[in-house]
């Protein structure tokens, strides 16, 4: 700010858009008052810019609707996929071996599983970490029982 | 300012739709004003409230009371002024109008970052237009309930002064009174502060 040249009055008629010639004249020969008008009005035009992210948008919109409406059924397919993915990685890995020493080896997961659980029921969190040991302990012990 | 929904009779028929159970053309409405709702929501709510669940509270006062809506203005415009009133409203509940600390100024001056006109890179001039708009925030939440209402009617929801004066049921010239005098004070707030 370099100084008064318009009154406050003024200034304010002029951010509301509604300058006479006399103000109209002096922001023309003034640099300085050219030069705050510019950026007051441009911080101003940007006050009515302001978007918020599309997905937040929809987000708050269906939100609304659902108070409004009473919350419908809706599938979230997206959701669904990784308990699809799960399925189908079951299926694929699942052994075409004799179906007894399968479900020995499962069951031997479980119960390893299950006893580690057992010992820290926080190990859950862990999850795969979990499996991966009890996996490999496994794997240790069938190995030393086939030599 | 919002997106558009069609002249008169099409917003007409889409609001009838909507107050008579059609989920679909309640979300049509809702599309159409959410933007300045979410504009005005963010402008006068402190930065430390909830916007989206204000947002939402309106969306669906909004709806709730679509149906008091006369069709006398834009559709946007009512709406903005659903919003005006709720976060005039929550702050009035949470006695949170006082807002002369400076807590939070960090956020409002990031927000604000983007809009500084500023060609060279002077760090002191970017420092003080960063503090003037954050100020701009403040000010405005300390000003009157009119003058914030119309200031926020007008540069958040980018209204005409005619729409401000049909939504707030008062001529035009006591809208121009409130928005002189908003930004008189406004600007005598932020200039310390103003490159």
């Amino acid at each position: 700010m370099k100084g008064e040249h318009l009154t406050p009055e003024q200034w304010a008629a002029l951010l509301a858009g509604e300058g006479n010639a006399e103000v109209s004249s002096h922001v023309s020969s003034c640099a300085s008052c050219r030069q705050e008008l510019t950026a007051w009005r441009e911080g101003l035009a940007e006050l009515g810019r302001w978007e918020p992210d599309p997905w937040s948008r929809t987000r708050i919109r269906e939100a609304a609707l659902d108070r409004a409406f009473g919350a419908r059924r809706r599938v979230w397919w997206w959701a669904m996929l990784p308990a699809t993915a799960g399925v189908l990685a079951a299926l694929t890995l699942w052994p075409s071996r004799p179906a007894p020493v399968a479900e020995a080896e499962l069951d031997a997961v479980l119960s390893q599983v299950e006893a580690t659980l057992a010992r820290d029921p926080l190990a859950t969190f862990a999850g795969p970490e979990v499996l991966e040991v009890v996996l490999g302990e496994l794997e240790g012990e069938n190995a030393g029982n086939a030599s | 300012m919002a997106r558009r929904v069609g002249g008169d009779e099409a917003v007409k028929a889409l609001v009838a739709r909507a107050v008579s159970g059609d989920r679909a053309a309640a979300e049509a409405v809702l599309r159409a004003v959410e933007l300045p709702v979410w504009r005005i929501c963010r402008a006068l709510l402190p930065p430390y409230e909830d916007i989206e669940a204000a947002v939402q509270d309106v969306l669906v006062k909004v709806l709730k009371k679509l149906r008091t809506y006369r069709g006398e203005g834009e559709l946007a415009s009512w709406a903005a002024l659903v919003a005006a009133n709720h976060c005039r409203d929550l702050l009035r509940r949470r006695r949170l109008i006082s807002f002369l600390t400076f807590e939070g100024g960090d956020e409002n001056e990031k927000d604000f970052a983007a809009v500084l006109p500023s060609p060279e890179p002077d760090p002191e001039r970017v420092l003080r237009a960063r503090q003037g708009m954050a100020r701009l925030k403040k000010v405005l939440q300390q000003l009157p309930a009119r003058q914030q209402q119309v200031f926020s009617l007008r540069f958040f929801a980018q209204m005409p002064l005619a729409s401000i004066a049909a939504a707030l049921d008062v001529d035009e010239g006591t809208v121009k009174t409130h928005l002189h005098r908003a930004l008189a004070r406004v600007r005598e707030q932020v200039k310390e502060a103003w490159p």
